[in-house]
C-alpha cells in the first residue's frame, strides 16, 4: 500500500465510532459510507470531512477498499451533518424497508431493461452474446440459479446473477418468455 | 410522497392545458413533450425507450454533433486496431422510433417557463432530460489554456481528437516518449486511462519498440481492475510502460512540450492529459450543477429528477453518485429515467427499486480483454444505489472476453441507437 493510502487507512481507522451527532466532525473523519466495496482490488470515492479556515468541507477521497471493509455499514447520514456542511446532499428517505414493487407494475419491464445493453433490446441479440427473447421459463430460471450458485461456469453472468433474488429470476423469465424472438 | 405527486399532476395538467397541445399535425395529439439534451449513451437510450414504452409522448433529442462516436473502443483507434468509422453510429435508428433529432447548440434553458432555446428555435417541454456528459476543468492545470489545448490533447471525447492523438503517436520517432496524465477520481470511465496505456503500448511494441510511455496518475493507486492491468503491464508491456501513482499533473508547457507534477518535469514527444472533469456545461445552463463544488449534479436515484430543479432530469456521467461513470451505466440510467417519466406522465408511480447493472470491458491487447461487473440496487433507507455482493472482475487476461467485449460494444450500440 502506498504511503498516502496507508495514512488514510490509519486516519479512517482512528474513527471507528461513527455517530449521528450534529457536532462538527473532526478532520479526516469518514462521514458517509455510500456503499460497501465489492472487490478487494477496488478503490472507492468517499466523502471525507475536512476543515479549512474553520469551515467544514466534504472532500472526495479515493480510498482502497480494504480501508472500508471493516467499517460498520451504518454511518453518519448526510442530513445530520447538513447544518455544518455547505455540500448539497439529498435528504435521506424515511428509514423504512425498501418497498416491494407490485407484481403487475412495470417493474419487470424496467428491471429486465438492464439486460438489454448486452442481450439486445427485448432480449433480441444479434451478437455473440446469446438472446433471451422467447427462452423457456424454467430453463431461464435454472440458468440464472446455476450462474448464481457457480454450477454453470461463466465469465460475467455469475457476477450479475448474484445481484438478484429467485423471485426476480421468475419475473425476468416470465417477461422474456412472452417475447417472440 | 403521493401528495406531492397529486400536486404535480394538477400543476402539469394546468401547464399542459395552458400551453396548448402539440402544434404538429398528429392524428392523436401528444400526451406530453419530453426534450432531451445530449445524444450519447444516456440521452439516446432515454429517447428510444420513452418512445418505445409510450409512443404518445413527443420526444425531441438535441445534440451539437450530427452523429455518435463511441468513447468505448476509441483506445483501439489509438492503437491502429480500429477506424473511427468502426466506432461511429448515426441517429437514423432513433428517427425510426419517432424521435425528433435536432442537431444544434443549446443557447439557453428557462426552467420556469420550461423552454429550451437553440440557434434554430425554441423547444418547450413538460419534462427535460439532460445527458450532457462531461466538460474539462482545464483551469485546474497551469498552462493548459486554449492554445496549449491544440497540441496537448485529452481525446476523452471520441471524435476528431481521437484521430489527432493517433496521428501524434504515429508521427513520433522510434525512441520517443509519450506521457499520459490522468485525474483524481471521480472521472469518466475508471479503467479507460489504463486501457489507453495498454493499447498505445501495444502499438509501440509492434511499430516503435524503442519508445516508452510514462503514466502520471493523480490517484494513489490504479483505480480500476488493478491486478489485471498490473499483470498486463508486467507481462505484455514491461519494457514500454512506467506507471507513477500519486503523480498529479499540475502544469503543462505546450511550447517546450513539458508536463510537470509536484516533484518532476517530463519532456515528451507526445503529451496526453486527461484533465479533471465536471458535468457538461448544459447542466449549468439549467442550474442543476449544484453539488458543493459546482461540479456534478445531485439527482434522485429513482427518477433522476434534479434535486435543484423540478421537471429537469439528469443522467449519465453528469450525475453526482458513488457508482462508476460509464457508458453502460448511462445507458441503464437512461432506461430508469425513461420508465420513471413514462410512469409519471401516465399518472402512475415510478419503479421504487431501480436496478442498474454495469459491465465494463477493457482491451489489454489486440486479442485479450478484461472486465468488471457490478449490480447496483436502490436502497430507500440510505437513498443510494448500493453495490450488491457478488460483483467482480475477470479471473485473468482473456481471449474469450475479447470476443465478448466486441459483442458488448455491438450490443450496446444497437440497444442505444437502433
Amino acid at each position: 500500500m502506498t504511503r498516502i493510502s496507508a495514512l488514510l487507512l490509519a486516519t479512517l481507522m482512528a474513527f471507528p465510532a461513527i455517530s449521528n451527532s450534529t457536532a462538527t466532525p473532526p478532520i479526516g473523519q469518514l462521514i458517509y459510507l455510500p456503499a460497501k466495496p465489492v472487490a478487494p482490488a477496488d478503490f472507492m470515492a468517499v466523502p471525507v470531512a475536512m476543515t479549512e479556515n474553520g469551515k467544514v468541507f466534504m472532500q472526495w477521497m479515493f480510498v482502497p477498499a480494504q480501508a472500508l471493509a471493516n467499517l460498520p455499514a451504518a454511518s453518519i447520514t448526510p442530513p445530520a451533518l447538513m447544518p455544518a456542511l455547505p455540500m448539497t446532499v439529498a435528504p435521506a428517505a424515511p428509514a423504512a424497508a425498501t418497498p416491494k414493487p407490485a407484481a403487475n407494475s412495470t417493474h419487470a419491464r424496467s428491471m429486465t431493461a438492464t439486460c438489454n445493453a448486452c442481450h439486445g433490446t427485448d432480449g433480441k441479440s444479434h451478437t455473440a452474446i446469446p438472446p433471451l427473447a422467447g427462452l423457456d421459463k424454467a430453463y431461464f430460471v435454472q440458468q440464472m440459479q446455476d450462474f448464481k450458485s457457480g454450477k454453470r461456469e461463466a465469465t460475467v453472468m455469475h457476477q450479475h446473477a448474484k445481484g438478484y433474488t429467485d423471485e426476480e429470476f421468475q419475473q425476468m423469465a416470465d417477461f422474456f418468455a412472452a417475447i417472440k424472438p | 410522497m403521493s401528495m406531492q405527486r397529486r400536486d404535480f399532476l394538477k400543476a402539469s395538467a394546468i401547464g399542459l392545458a395552458a400551453g396548448g397541445l402539440s402544434s404538429r399535425a398528429h392524428a392523436n395529439a401528444a400526451k406530453a413533450k419530453v426534450v432531451i439534451i445530449g445524444a450519447g449513451f444516456g440521452g439516446a437510450t432515454a429517447a428510444k425507450y420513452i418512445r418505445k414504452w409510450d409512443p404518445s409522448i413527443d420526444v425531441t433529442l438535441i445534440d451539437r454533433e450530427a452523429k455518435f462516436v463511441s468513447c468505448p473502443l476509441s483506445n483501439l483507434v489509438l492503437a491502429g486496431l480500429k477506424t473511427l468509422d468502426d466506432i461511429s453510429r448515426t441517429y437514423d435508428g432513433l428517427k425510426s422510433h419517432g424521435v425528433n433529432v435536432v442537431v444544434d447548440e443549446v443557447t439557453a434553458i428557462d426552467t420556469d417557463k420550461r423552454v429550451v432555446k437553440t440557434t434554430q428555435g425554441n423547444f418547450p417541454y413538460d419534462r427535460l432530460i439532460l445527458s450532457p456528459g462531461i466538460d474539462f476543468r482545464f483551469d485546474q492545470i497551469e498552462g493548459y489554456d486554449a492554445k496549449a489545448q491544440e497540441t496537448i490533447l485529452h481525446a476523452w471525447k471520441a471524435g476528431p481528437q481521437t484521430l489527432k492523438l493517433r496521428q501524434q503517436v504515429e508521427s513520433m520517432p522510434d525512441g520517443g516518449l509519450i506521457v499520459i496524465g490522468m485525474p483524481l477520481a471521480p472521472y469518466r470511465c475508471p479503467p479507460g486511462p489504463y486501457e489507453r496505456v495498454c493499447l498505445i503500448a501495444n502499438y509501440l511494441k509492434r511499430a516503435k519498440p524503442k519508445s516508452k510511455i510514462i503514466m502520471l496518475d493523480a490517484n494513489p493507486d490504479v483505480a480500476s481492475k488493478k491486478a489485471l492491468f498490473m499483470k498486463a503491464w508486467g507481462t505484455l508491456y514491461k519494457d514500454w510502460v512506467e506507471y507513477r501513482p500519486n503523480s498529479k499533473v499540475l502544469k503543462v508547457d505546450a511550447n517546450n512540450m513539458t508536463v510537470s507534477t509536484e516533484f518532476e518535469d517530463f519532456k515528451a514527444n507526445v503529451i496526453n492529459v486527461i484533465p479533471p472533469q465536471r458535468a457538461g456545461q448544459v447542466a449549468e445552463l439549467a442550474g442543476v450543477r449544484t453539488d458543493s463544488n459546482g461540479v456534478w449534479c445531485p439527482a434522485s436515484f429513482v427518477t433522476y429528477e434534479s434535486r435543484a430543479k423540478a421537471n429537469v432530469h439528469v443522467i449519465g456521467d453528469s450525475v453526482l453518485s458513488n457508482y462508476p461513470k460509464s457508458g453502460h451505466m448511462a445507458n441503464n440510467m437512461g432506461k430508469v429515467c425513461a420508465n420513471a417519466i413514462v410512469e409519471i406522465l401516465n399518472g402512475r408511480d415510478p419503479n421504487p427499486v431501480p436496478i442498474l447493472a454495469n459491465t465494463c470491458y477493457s482491451a489489454v491487447s489486440e486479442d485479450k480483454a478484461i472486465h468488471v461487473a457490478t449490480v447496483f440496487r436502490y436502497e430507500a433507507a440510505k437513498d443510494q444505489m448500493t453495490a450488491q455482493p457478488g460483483g467482480g472482475v475477470s479471473a485473468d487476461l482473456s481471449e474469450v472476453e475479447a470476443v465478448y467485449a466486441e459483442a458488448w460494444a455491438e450490443g450496446i450500440w444497437n440497444d442505444t441507437f437502433m
